[in-house]
């Protein structure tokens, strides 16, 4: 007889749920913009591919993540920045993708990745490397350096290289696109400093009692947002601007 | 977003990463962080106004004199006869000023107005809210005032905070659905809203308040005053604005000096705290007359 092991979701933990809505959400969209690349013009294709790299990159991550939250009841910080480090490069990476037809150059796409890598190996060290119980100058020192990275990659995308790039192009799809791109890394890569602060150490945690449990529910809901809406703004840049080649 | 809703957002960041290292930073040392750039920044916005006001209306010197000053005397008078109301009176002129500037852009009708001083009170109330130790601490320093905030008076702060806020959301939203302004305008303003009011919940009092006056309040009028003058004057650069805006700015700042120096000394029987309001209450209420003319 064959004994399957059973993974059992508690009824009242909706961590614990947004961990397997999360995988299966990150893994369905890989499979569709994995797919919707054969309905795309070659320049888009590489676009495509980015989008669904990044989400399932992530299903990769939150399977396992999964796993370790059911098996210990914590924050899976090393998985979640692993993956981090691999997907917030590769959004940068869409950036440069978008204004490359509007002249973007190489130079470009490794300031974005450098900024990025620099926002989450500080974030990783100020989190999964504090002290016992949390050490606030450790805290605030590589926060501030994580926090630097962010405000670059902000800038870039509202006012610096990016937006100017994106103003130049001679396509309204780009403009519009490159824009709602700028607003999730305004609005939905917030999340990520305040979870930071969440962590024994950081502000919110020993100022207010957050605990880095509690905003897990939101990273998994962020992350989902994050990523397959990044993807589906990239798609339907892909869509609209093939349709208006092939008309 | 414009560059310096960016700056706020960004020092916003900055100092929320930091802000653990100086939570427990008393009023006196959160006065000296913050004195620097109220001087340099807040107090040189308001430092034209007889300029503003002279290219709307022609007025002589004289006149606009006669009128600022007095209108500053009047309220020094209040101040010294109804302490308390003064300091209310002040607290709305402010409000309705802030959310002035923070929605220039809009026009100054009825809901326009209505979204001012919601929007201005919202922030006003919120920073007393989340600050209620502070604020009482601060009471302690004036000995013209002895408010007692109860407990159940601080339940009404609460909601009015809550209230002004949601209102103030439901009226950007409904002028987007008006269509007098667009998507990314009304998200920002949302957005912003709910950034100043997490800035006064999380950090100390002053350098909270700070934070909003001179980058999101200041700057942002100095801006618009800059726009202005550059399309009304002939070759007009920034060192010229800057040499318009010195001279009252350092009068104002000697004259401080000067008043604050006499009651230090015990010469203005008046306490530091009661004279520091009542030296801002007195300014904002001509100030903000001219920049209602200014935006309208």
């Amino acid at each position: 007889m064959i004994s399957l092991d059973v993974l059992a979701i508690p009824k009242d933990d909706p961590i614990a749920f947004t961990f397997f809505t999360g995988y299966m959400a990150m893994m369905a969209a890989s499979v569709f913009f994995f797919f919707e690349r054969g309905s795309v013009d070659g320049k888009w294709k590489l676009s495509l591919l980015v989008s669904g790299l990044i989400t399932f990159i992530a299903a990769v991550h939150y399977y396992y993540m999964r796993d370790y939250y059911l098996a210990t009841g914590e924050n899976p910080t090393a998985l979640r920045y692993i993956d981090w480090t691999l997907t917030v490069p590769l959004m940068c990476v869409e950036f440069y993708l978008l204004t490359k037809a509007a002249g973007a150059k190489i130079g470009l796409l490794w300031k974005l990745i450098f900024a990025s890598v620099l926002m989450l190996v500080a974030g990783y060290i100020g989190e999964a490397f504090n002290p016992e119980g949390g050490s606030t100058s450790h805290s605030v020192m590589w926060g501030v350096i994580s926090t630097i990275g962010y405000i670059y990659i902000l800038y870039t995308a509202w006012f610096g290289e990016v937006a100017n790039l994106s103003a130049g192009s001679n396509s309204e799809v780009v403009k519009k696109g490159v824009r709602t791109l700028a607003w999730f890394v305004l609005v939905g890569w917030a999340i990520y400093p305040i979870g930071y602060m969440c962590m024994p150490g950081g502000w919110l945690n020993t100022g207010l009692g957050w605990s880095s449990e509690t905003v897990d529910l939101f990273y998994n809901i962020a992350d989902a947002i994050n990523k397959i809406g990044f993807g589906l703004v990239v798609y339907s840049i892909a869509v609209a601007e093939t349709a208006k080649a092939r008309a | 977003m414009n560059k310096l809703q960016f700056i706020f957002i960004s020092a916003f960041l900055i100092l929320l990463s930091t802000c653990i290292a100086f939570l427990d930073l008393d009023i006196t040392n959160q006065l000296k962080f913050s004195a620097l750039f109220i001087l340099l920044i807040g107090i040189p916005h308001g430092a034209i106004d007889h300029i503003l006001l002279r290219k709307e209306y022609k007025l002589k010197n004289s006149r606009f004199y006669s009128f600022y000053l007095g209108l500053i005397c009047i309220n020094i008078a209040l101040w010294f006869i109804f302490p308390l109301l003064s300091l209310i009176l002040f607290l709305i002129i402010s409000a309705y000023h802030f959310g002035q500037s923070q929605f220039s852009f809009i026009s100054s009708d009825l809901i326009g107005k209505v979204l001012f001083m919601l929007w201005g009170l919202s922030i006003i109330l919120g920073l007393i809210y989340y600050n209620l130790d502070d604020i009482i601490l601060l009471d302690k320093l004036i000995d013209e005032f002895n408010i007692s905030i109860s407990v159940s008076a601080s339940i009404v702060l609460k909601y009015m905070t809550i209230a002004t806020s949601f209102l103030s959301l439901a009226l950007i939203w409904y002028l987007f659905i008006r269509s007098k302004i667009d998507i990314e305008r009304a998200l920002i303003e949302s957005i912003l809203l709910g950034l100043i009011h997490f800035a006064f919940f999380t950090l100390p009092i002053i350098i909270g308040f700070t934070l909003y006056f001179v980058l999101l309040h200041s700057l942002k009028v100095m801006f618009d005053e800059y726009r202005f003058l550059s399309v009304n004057m002939r070759s007009f650069s920034i060192l010229k604005f800057i040499q318009m805006l010195a001279p009252f700015t350092l009068l104002s700042i000697a004259g401080c000096m000067i008043l604050f120096g006499l009651t230090l000394t015990g010469f203005l029987s008046i306490s530091l705290a009661f004279l520091f309001l009542m030296l801002i209450s007195a300014i904002t209420l001509p100030h903000s007359i001219v920049m209602e003319i200014f935006y309208r």
